[in-house]
């Protein structure tokens, strides 16, 4: 088995849940609920960097970051192929998927700052993460030709971006500001490893395991 | 191809020295890129308005640095940075995603540690120090890294602990991790870590 550690709401390790969801190995994979910031953190022994995901192999080999893990289990397994090896469609892949992993640290960091007490807050970071979300967002409708053609790696992580932008900001309404990239996000997240790597989901999913 | 970096970027730093490493230094005009221009030179290209970003043989932007440095190996054929398959490609995956994780942290704390006194967060500092150390104690136990066949990996660990030398964010790093001491002494000696390192 290999364990894959996770939280509910990752929006990092979502994408390697999809990944294996898409590929139709989830079943090696052994979902692994991990208390970052609570008294029970024993991520350190994954991955010292103290963030889900990490995967740990059968021979104790411990990997991470998300994009590592990704491409490891797309090479675990055959079609569908998630890093096109093809140089043009490939660095389009991974340049997305900067794109994607970049668009969901910026909702992440706004959080986390509007999360301090109010000394140690700084309202130019909380309006430099908020603008952030924005101009990633518009910027990826006005460059629709990254994100169209086949699914590759770097369509997951712009939808898992996405997802945690609904998710941290439910007022949001990128959707109607954005149409192309609206429309493209309500096709995606009819998915089946989109629908089935939501919070709720996972939680569910965890809860189930953890028994 | 035209690399916008600053001086001071770790991550930007690694695509210095891959492009040294692949014989590449002469084709890339490296353009200084200064925090406050970002917004109009970075913006167009990358919505991360961040360095390093290249522009590529097409004319297309490319980053974040992983990406930047797998295309650049992607251009000639001597030395493979990038290992094309099986477990020589996920270790050197691997090592650079501790390199960067570390320097991510060293970076986050450095900005922390720059906010008005009163401004700090004691936890943040706390908490990225904590991730900066635990990740050169991971480092300390698997060095020496291997240069014989040189990866991405241990050129992003060099980066990250030249990044603390050049930060003294966390003070001496080297004490009790002598292997990774030592190690990084015989690193910093290539021409490509010479070129690349940080002169006030």
């Amino acid at each position: 088995m290999l364990i894959l550690r996770v939280t509910p709401r990752s929006p990092f390790a979502r994408k390697c849940m999809m990944v294996a969801l898409e590929k139709g190995i989830f079943g090696k994979l052994e979902l692994r609920d991990t208390d970052l910031y609570g008294e029970n953190q024993d991520i350190e022994k994954d991955n010292p960097l103290r963030k889900v995901p990490a995967l740990r192999l059968e021979d104790g080999t411990t990997l991470f970051d998300s994009t590592v893990i990704c491409e490891y289990l797309d090479w675990l397994d055959g079609d569908p192929i998630f890093h096109p090896q093809e140089s043009e469609m490939r660095f389009k892949a991974l340049k997305l998927q900067a794109l994607g992993d970049g668009l969901t640290e910026a909702p992440q960091s706004h959080y986390k700052e509007l999360a301090r007490p109010e000394e140690f807050r700084s309202d130019e970071m909380v309006m430099k993460h908020e603008s952030a979300i924005k101009r990633i967002i518009s910027w990826t409708e006005k460059n629709f030709d990254l994100v169209e053609g086949p699914m590759t790696i770097g369509g997951i992580a712009l939808a898992c971006g996405l997802a945690y932008v609904n998710e941290r900001q439910p007022n949001n309404d990128w959707h109607h500001k954005n149409p192309k990239l609206g429309a493209w996000y309500r096709e995606i997240s009819d998915r089946d490893s989109f629908q089935a790597t939501t919070k709720q989901a996972n939680a569910r999913q965890l809860g189930a395991s953890n028994k | 191809m035209k690399l916008f970096f600053s001086p001071l970027s770790p991550f930007a730093r690694k695509v210095r020295i891959v492009a040294f490493e692949k014989n590449l230094y002469r084709e890339v005009e490296f353009f200084k890129s200064e925090r406050h221009n970002r917004p109009t030179e970075l913006g167009p290209i990358n919505p991360l308005l961040k360095v390093p970003t290249l522009i590529d043989n097409n004319g297309n932007s490319l980053f974040d640095s992983p990406v930047i440095c797998e295309y650049l190996d992607s251009l000639t054929s001597e030395p493979v940075l990038f290992p094309k398959n099986g477990m020589n490609r996920w270790t050197a995956l691997r090592q650079q995603a501790l390199g960067d994780g570390g320097m991510d942290d060293a970076v986050k704390l450095a900005y922390e540690a720059g906010r008005p006194s009163g401004n700090r967060s004691p936890y943040w500092l706390g908490r990225w120090r904590q991730a900066v150390e635990s990740t050169l104690n991971t480092l300390e136990s698997e060095a020496p890294f291997s240069t014989d066949k040189l990866t991405i990996g241990p050129i992003a660990i060099g980066c990250f602990l030249g990044f603390l030398d050049q930060s003294r964010i966390i003070g001496d790093w080297r004490g009790y991790r002598g292997n990774l001491a030592a190690w990084f002494e015989g690193f910093r000696q290539r021409p490509a870590m010479q070129e690349t390192e940080y002169k006030k």
